[in-house]
């Protein structure tokens, strides 16, 4: 697993590695600020920023739903190409390069409320808010909560290694988020699982 | 005779964010473009968008898209 490092590391220092990525950063922590649009980082960005690293093939963010037009004015002036958007969800390609750029949408309240928790990462340099640890796993928790079969495999190993990595407390920190956001049968597979990776 | 433990510590190699971009990328520039479409329709579907309690949604249910 250490060579997962070594290798970014190596690539980092790779001549040719494609704009898509920084381009996309550049916008969300310039472009989209200048429009007045909100937006904060999720997914597999989000879950390394607080700690756990594991395999994505995209860029995740939230946006307040009503704001979608700027955005998608935004990332199409930058190069991006407008695959298809609904009421939930708009996906961005950058062209020549299997990069995709999804912006989910959220109502205007629970971005506030998003925001008001989110911390700051930095990515090239570019200053992007996160959501914070437990709002995080909320989504998570939600996410899993509505299509579980699917998003088992992805969301519960995530659950469960930020919950192990910062020392959550199950019935303390977990229980009261399942009980918003998931159902109980959630919360007992995250114990099983988090049980699991704090066994030595 | 004691054995030295195969797998130390069960966490992965923590990545910088820059580090993690990189990885990404990478990951990107080498993998199958129709077998990484492929994955994520398979993997990822919104049905229903993110809330906290209080707040009314913006979407009926049922729709699909993409997820965290």
């Amino acid at each position: 697993m250490e060579s997962m490092v070594v290798m970014a590391r190596k690539w980092a220092n790779t001549k040719d590695v494609n704009q898509a990525l920084k381009t996309v950063f550049d916008v969300v922590a310039h472009q989209l600020p200048a429009a007045n649009v909100a937006c904060v980082l999720i997914g597999g960005f989000a879950v390394n920023y607080h700690g756990y690293t594991r395999n994505t093939l995209d860029v995740d963010f939230m946006i307040v739903a009503q704001q979608l037009d700027p955005v998608k004015q935004i990332m199409m002036e930058s190069g991006f190409t407008n695959m298809t958007s609904d009421d939930n969800v708009a996906f961005f390609n950058a062209p020549g390069s299997s990069l995709r750029v999804d912006f989910l949408r959220v109502d205007k309240d629970t971005m506030r409320k998003l925001l008001v928790n989110a911390v700051n990462a930095k990515v090239y340099g570019h200053a992007i808010k996160v959501p914070a640890l437990r709002d995080l796993i909320a989504m998570k928790i939600f996410s899993l909560s509505q299509d579980f079969d699917r998003r088992l495999g992805k969301d519960l190993p995530d659950i469960a290694y930020l919950s192990a990595l910062h020392n959550l407390d199950l019935a303390s920190d977990i229980l009261p988020l399942c009980n918003r956001f998931g159902t109980r049968k959630i919360y007992d597979l995250i114990q099983g699982q988090v049980e699991a990776l704090r066994t030595p | 005779m004691n054995r030295t433990p195969m797998i130390l510590n069960p966490l992965p190699p923590r990545l910088t964010m820059d580090e993690y971009a990189d990885f990404v990328e990478a990951a990107l520039q080498t993998s199958d473009r129709i077998r990484a479409v492929r994955q994520k329709e398979l993997e990822e579907r919104v049905r229903m968008p993110f809330r906290m309690p209080g707040n009314k949604p913006i979407a009926k249910k049922g729709k699909t898209g993409h997820d965290l």
